[in-house]
């Protein structure tokens, strides 16, 4: 390769390269040092001067609120939305790879009309009105953990799609047909023969899930009044709704005390910043399987 | 490149099993097809072929050498390679016999490797091992395994597609808040953002494009990586220079995902991103004007008002006619290029 040898066009082009993407990476962490930074800035400061990339005054008692008897109500959030996350990702890995291997098996007569139910609704769908309808007077999810789990859980077509092609790709019918000779029954192909050879599949759609599920706020919106079953991140929204419509209505006697009560700015940024940290530290490990997972879904959905 | 984060982790970013055959005087692989998973992002292997030698000085074998590629699908900086395990007919050699020749600047121990902070083994680009063995290797079968080893480096670009549109509306809010957001501090007469419609149409614009970059330039780079080199070969035999690649290379062979993802983004037009829309103003009644979408109006409609007909027949406008325009669209890119239509 002779890439070592560069001319002057190439240098300058390096620069201008490593000038665009500095700034493109710029772009993406600097917001979030904001939101570090302005969690680490003693509130007045942050009331008076406002928020800056460097703490003006630095304090952690955002973090000392949070986590002293005054957050409980943060941790019950946190506590729901990782069962959320872990009870969706575990049942979506169970069933949707089942559905996918029943639709992806050439000897099964009515997988055709079986696939255009399921890809069909992927562009046509009923939208939310009748979803909302049928999981709240149909399935009463309202106001229960169901309600964070269910709605997503079954309407994913797309994630259905990836491990159909991967099936097809990858297991070779006559790898089922060996192991029916051998008296292997159904179940036992899937779990012993399917599963473990798309394990990186599994992996990558079930990273994406999980992600889903712990950034998912819609359902929450939806489906959950009760504040005892609020999501970490319906929980973030709904205090700075109540923020919004405070500051709105200021000048009526009362509003002041009741907005003096709120979290402050710094706070809501300490929260905010809870929030992405799981994601933020776990994200060098997933990286990888995420970008494979983009990649393989190619065109977005 | 800079302002990517470095972690210092180990990963192994992947490994190489090969049997090799050595008929003297050059060696070879003689099984390649590597049945157990992937090896590098985009190719199935890390140790070329054919490339296993014997090194020789003065007509004696000192050593052998082969071929690699990187596994990791962006290439990194050499100062992030730690030495590999490399093991062959059993025995390990370990990082101190091992030399590393990349870019055409020679052999270079990995210790000298540390000090190359700014030279890059870019994807594709081949290096040599060479591994310091008396006597070399005896002609006949080797098995080298190779487990290629390099501190994660991580561009944290993606970070924006992982977090959620509540988490992005804070942020936004840290900037564009009303006396202590970040843009109206250093500005002399304050705006009130989240009352001025005006600025909004811009800022979820960019919002938007802000939380997709990530997304959006690892479905390029997928296409990117199956460009073929030569073409490139061919354009600096021809003396282009990086531009002109890009542009008479690049440019027009991404030319039918360009156009096939922009034509998919125009049929999605009716289905909003509804985080965006509703999260990202903190639904903001005076904005309603700009950021009202059929997400959200069916959203106000059944939740707030509680209006389940006009939700209904907003939803179903919404079903009907974004379906015929994806189907329109869907038409349109087919004939343009098959592989990429959705059905």
């Amino acid at each position: 390769m002779d890439s070592s040898v560069k001319s002057a066009g190439d240098k300058r082009y390096q620069v201008i390269i490593i000038v665009i993407l500095s700034f493109f990476a710029a772009m993406a962490i600097l917001p979030f040092i904001l939101l570090v930074s302005s969690s680490f800035t003693e509130d007045a400061t942050l009331l008076t001067k406002g928020y800056s990339f460097i703490p003006r005054k630095f304090s952690a008692y955002a973090y000392q609120y949070l986590f002293s008897s005054n957050g409980i109500k943060i941790f019950r959030a946190y506590g729901v939305t990782f069962a959320v996350t872990i009870i969706g990702t575990g049942v979506s890995l169970l069933i949707g790879p089942m559905l996918a291997w029943t639709l992806s098996r050439r000897d099964y007569k009515r997988a055709k009309i079986l696939s255009f139910m399921v890809f069909f609704t992927m562009l046509f769908n009923g939208g939310i009105v009748p979803s909302y309808l049928m999981w709240t007077t149909v399935f009463r999810v309202k106001n229960t953990l169901f309600g964070l789990v269910l709605p997503s859980l079954l309407f994913n077509g797309f994630y259905i799609l990836l491990y159909k092609n991967n099936f097809t790709a990858n297991i070779h019918p006559a790898l089922v047909e060996a192991a029916k000779i051998d008296g292997a029954g159904e179940l036992y192909i899937y779990f012993h023969i399917v599963l473990p050879l798309s394990l990186p599949i599994l992996a990558t759609i079930g990273l994406m899930v999980g992600l889903g599920y712990w950034n998912d706020w819609t359902n929450g919106l939806y489906y959950v009044n009760d504040t005892h079953l609020y999501s970490l991140q319906q929980f973030l929204k709904s205090i700075i709704d109540n923020i919004n419509n405070l500051s709105s209505l200021s000048g009526n006697a009362g509003v002041g005390e009741a907005l003096a009560k709120m979290p402050g700015s710094s706070i809501r940024m300490a929260m905010a910043v809870v929030g992405v940290l799981p994601v933020m530290i776990l994200y060098p490990f997933f990286q990888k399987a995420f970008v494979a997972g983009i990649a393989l879904g190619g065109v977005k959905e | 490149m800079a302002g990517s984060k470095q972690i210092a982790a180990i990963s192994p970013a992947g490994c190489g099993t090969k049997t090799i055959t050595v008929p003297h005087p050059s060696l070879y692989l003689r099984d390649f097809c590597n049945k157990k998973g992937v090896r590098s992002m985009f190719d199935n292997f890390l140790i070329r072929p054919d490339s296993l030698k014997n090194d020789y000085q003065n007509g004696e074998a000192v050593g052998f050498q082969f071929s690699v590629k990187i596994a990791d699908y962006r290439g990194c900086f050499l100062s992030l390679h730690n030495g590999y395990y490399i093991e062959c007919d059993g025995a390990v050699y370990s990082r101190d016999v091992q030399t590393f020749e990349v870019n055409g600047k020679g052999e270079r121990t990995f210790d000298e490797l540390k000090k190359c902070v700014w030279e890059h083994w870019d994807y594709g680009t081949e290096a040599i091992v060479h591994v310091k063995k008396p006597g070399g290797l005896e002609a006949g079968n080797h098995r080298i395994w190779l487990q290629q080893t390099i501190l994660m480096q991580y561009g944290y670009a993606l970070l924006p597609q992982l977090i959620s549109m509540v988490i992005v509306a804070y942020i936004v809010f840290a900037l564009l808040g009303n006396e202590t957001g970040m843009i109206n501090s250093m500005l002399k007469d304050p705006v009130n953002f989240y009352q001025e419609p005006k600025f909004w149409p811009f800022i979820l614009v960019f919002v938007y494009i802000w939380k997709q970059v990530g997304y959006n330039s690892i479905i390029f780079l997928s296409a990117i990586v199956g460009i073929d080199r030569r073409l490139y070969e061919a354009a600096k035999v021809d003396g282009a220079t990086k531009w002109q690649q890009i542009w008479f290379v690049t440019l027009p062979m991404l030319r039918s995902t360009i156009i096939t993802l922009m034509l998919l983004q125009v049929g999605r037009i009716f289905y909003s991103d509804f985080g965006l829309f509703y999260q990202v103003p903190m639904d903001s009644g005076a904005l309603y004007d700009v950021t009202n979408t059929v997400d959200t109006y069916v959203y106000r409609s059944l939740m707030v008002l509680n209006n389940v007909s006009i939700a209904s027949a907003g939803s179903t406008y919404q079903a009907v006619v974004g379906f015929a325009l994806v189907f329109c669209v869907n038409l349109v890119v087919r004939r343009l290029d098959r592989n990429n239509a959705l059905f």
